[in-house]
């Protein structure tokens, strides 16, 4: 072969290998996702992948020639994404720029341009990148860049808030409702007194004085009226106080005296008599009147080392105290009221342990008939038996669940169980009445004597066997719809015995109006009537009048065979007290015998229950 | 050695050689081996210009870089769009003007080459190339 033949094949070959590799090449760019475009110098396509075919929506037949600006979409602002003349975009040898080509739905782009510089007629090379979802991701981040840092503004705004409101509340020293100076003001002037007390020895008193049933009076007429007597009262005690003293008001119902003497004095006492008695004037609302009263507990120190907070303990510690115990609700703080309010606190938690555990018990003292000493009828007593506890004396826990409102399940058990216990006599042909002691809280419940007739229905007890025992304070409080309960209960055949006679304030003739079958005289005035003349002389005159009205008389506390015959004497026909028998649990049963040696373990403390 | 169409059902370059449309024959490496005489009449050309030319000769440049990838790729993989079937293309003239002509470019292969021949037939000016 000729050297020029040769030559010719040569270079025949190494044509034919280099289209292979550009086809090769060309066939791998056609199906990348990136759209890649070569042009001139000014922009005018050469050669396209089919990639850009799909973004040009064009064909390559059509696109090769055409300014490549006008085969591109517009922006999102409806703007060419490139100049159509390229050689405007500058002389730099690699730029890009990110478009938007739509904002709904997200669409944007990367362009990214090379020029070939080695050849002289420079054309271009685009690469496009389809960067939606890239530019979502970032949007995204910056959505939750912004929330974040919105949530964080917003934190810093509301903890600068509060910070504020902390100041502003720390400035305010004046109660809304009265004018009076609030729990911070009163403890400025504390600070200020007790300072005073380094320089000038004397006396510092608190008198906390507390409202009694001022949540009635909200519950009943409203936030309105109770605020309004809120006021009213300011006024009243400010009206009573000397000059220094100061009055504020902590909350609720709660006002505080701060007064200052120069000795250890009963000054604090009479100011508290006094600002109770300003207190006690009638205030009249919605044509009803209401006679306020207030407990008050006194703390008085000379030590000027004392904190304000501790003096403020001591005078609620002793209001506490008051609440509970004298008919003048007034107390002084001592070192033994501490040891009080513990000793209730742990006698509250029994009480709701008793009720929560199951450790309630019925016990049942015999009433008899005193003329032959036969039992006719029992009167059911609660208990508690804790185990490997002291044993609680109903005198301690009865008080404290009446005050505390514990008294409603305990009563409703009582209830429960003595009509239990009286369905267990039926059944055994035992002809005895069960009576069964209400509370003042049980019997204001609306509906109470639905539910007592409710509950003797399901144990299928003969209500002719039943009696309920009410004190005269319930009458005094709520007579109409006490009446009306207990009317409800008689017209069914369950009997009403009037407990404790002789203690309360009714008046003799008021006792004809009462609904009641009998009454029940107070043990005290068994106690004395043999020794005391004039005693007696009230006893056999209650026993007379009791009986002209019809009613039964049974006389409380007969623990001597002298009471009792002194008793039948007077015309009394039935009694209890130990001299019969002790109260004692269901199992062991009714006593039907007065068998006086258990009279002589007589124990004082066994009342009557309030149930 | 018989040659192997690109399409059974298509004309043979032989048939389209026969044609009296102006016709071009080029090479698996995109050298001109022939032209017509109708071809040169159509479009200027003479012989002497074209044969053992790259084909690219009579495409405007536009299309040259294209076409060149395009004939590389049919090379590598023996796969095309634009065989057997009428496609209006731009043709350069020999006297460098350009018209629109349909063209129809059918490949045989012989042995391991390719032999293309295709016929070109001038529009009316003012007709649009294919989309």
């Amino acid at each position: 072969m000729p050297d020029a033949e040769r030559a010719q094949s040569r270079e025949r070959t190494l044509i034919h290998e280099m289209r292979q590799v550009l086809g090769r090449m060309e066939a791998a760019l056609a199906m990348i996702r990136d759209s890649l475009v070569i042009t001139t110098a000014d922009g005018h396509i050469l050669w396209c992948n089919q990639s850009f075919e799909r973004l040009a929506a064009s064909s390559k037949l059509q696109l090769l020639g055409r300014p490549m600006a006008a085969t591109l979409p517009l922006d999102a602002q409806g703007q060419p994404l490139l100049p159509s003349d390229l050689r405007e975009l500058g002389t730099s040898a690699v730029s890009s720029r990110t478009v938007l080509l739509s904002q709904e739905p997200l669409r944007a782009l990367e362009l990214e341009w090379h020029a070939f510089e080695a050849d002289r007629s420079n054309p271009l090379i685009f690469w496009i990148r389809d960067i939606t979802d890239q530019v979502s991701n970032e949007n995204l981040k910056r959505r939750i860049d912004l929330a974040e840092r919105l949530r964080t503004e917003s934190e810093i705004r509301n903890t600068r808030l509060q910070e504020e409101q902390l100041t502003l509340a720390a400035k305010v020293v004046e109660c809304p409702v009265t004018g009076l100076p609030n729990r911070r003001g009163l403890q400025r002037r504390m600070t200020e007194a007790l300072a005073i007390l380094k320089d000038q020895p004397g006396v510092i008193s608190i008198l906390f004085c507390d409202l009694n049933g001022f949540k009635e009076i909200n519950d009943l007429y409203g936030h309105h009226v109770g605020d309004d007597l809120l006021v009213e009262i300011g006024q009243r005690l400010q009206s009573a106080l000397r000059p220094g003293d100061m009055l504020s008001r902590l909350g609720g119902d709660e006002f505080v005296v701060l007064t200052r003497s120069t000795t250890v004095s009963s000054d604090p006492f009479r100011l508290a008599r006094r600002l109770q008695r300003r207190l006690q004037m009638p205030w009249i609302v919605e044509d009803q009147a209401i006679r306020p009263s207030m407990s008050v507990g006194i703390a008085s120190t000379d030590d000027p080392a004392m904190t304000p907070e501790e003096l403020l303990r001591r005078a609620d510690l002793a209001m506490y105290d008051a609440k509970a115990s004298d008919a003048l609700s007034i107390s002084s703080y001592d070192t033994s009221i501490d040891t009080k309010v513990k000793h209730t606190i742990v006698l509250r938690r029994r009480v709701r342990q008793a009720i929560d555990n199951g450790e309630l018990a019925l016990v049942f003292q015999p009433i008899v008939n005193l003329h032959n000493g036969e039992t006719v009828g029992q009167e059911s007593l609660v208990r508690i038996h804790t185990p490997q506890a002291p044993v609680l004396s109903p005198d301690e826990f009865i008080p404290l669940a009446e005050r505390t409102g514990m008294i409603l399940p305990v009563g409703r058990w009582v209830i429960s169980e003595a009509l239990a216990h009286q369905r267990w006599l039926q059944d055994r042909d035992q002809p005895l009445l069960t009576s069964i002691n209400v509370s003042p809280l049980q019997l204001k419940q609306e509906g109470f004597a639905d539910w007592f007739l409710l509950q003797a229905s399901h144990h299928g007890v003969d209500l002719c066997r039943t009696a309920v025992e009410v004190t005269e304070g319930m009458f005094i409080e709520q007579l109409e719809h006490t009446s009306h309960e207990l009317g409800r209960l008689r017209s069914a055949g369950v009997q009403v015995y009037l407990d404790d006679f002789g203690t309360g304030f009714s008046s003799m003739s008021s006792l004809a109006e009462l609904p009641i079958d009998a009454v029940k005289i107070d043990r005290s005035f068994i106690a004395d009537f043999l020794i005391d003349p004039r005693k007696a002389k009230v006893l056999q005159s209650m026993i007379a009048l009791a009986q002209d009205l019809s009613l039964t008389v049974i006389a409380e506390g007969i623990e001597t065979e002298s009471q009792h015959q002194g008793l039948l004497a007077m015309g009394c026909g039935l009694g209890q007290g130990y001299w019969f028998g002790r109260p004692e649990p269901a199992a062991l049963g009714p006593s039907s015998s007065p068998d006086g040696p258990r009279a002589r373990a007589a124990n004082a403390s066994d009342l009557a229950v309030q149930a | 050695m018989e040659a192997t169409s690109s399409a059974d059902s298509t004309p043979s370059i032989e048939e389209l050689q026969r044609s009296d449309r102006p016709f071009v024959l080029v090479d698996h490496a995109g050298l001109v081996l022939a032209i017509n005489q109708a071809f040169q009449e159509a479009y200027g050309w003479e012989e002497k210009d074209l044969l053992d030319q790259p084909l690219s000769m009579i495409l405007p440049e536009a299309f040259q870089m294209s076409h060149h990838l395009g004939f590389s790729r049919f090379q590598a993989t023996e796969f095309s769009t634009i065989l057997a079937h009428p496609l209006r293309l731009k043709t350069a003239c020999r006297d460098g003007s350009v018209c629109v002509s349909e063209h129809y470019i059918v490949a045989e292969k012989y042995g391991d080459n390719w032999l293309f021949g295709a016929t070109l037939t001038p529009l009316p000016e003012g007709t649009q190339p294919d989309a």
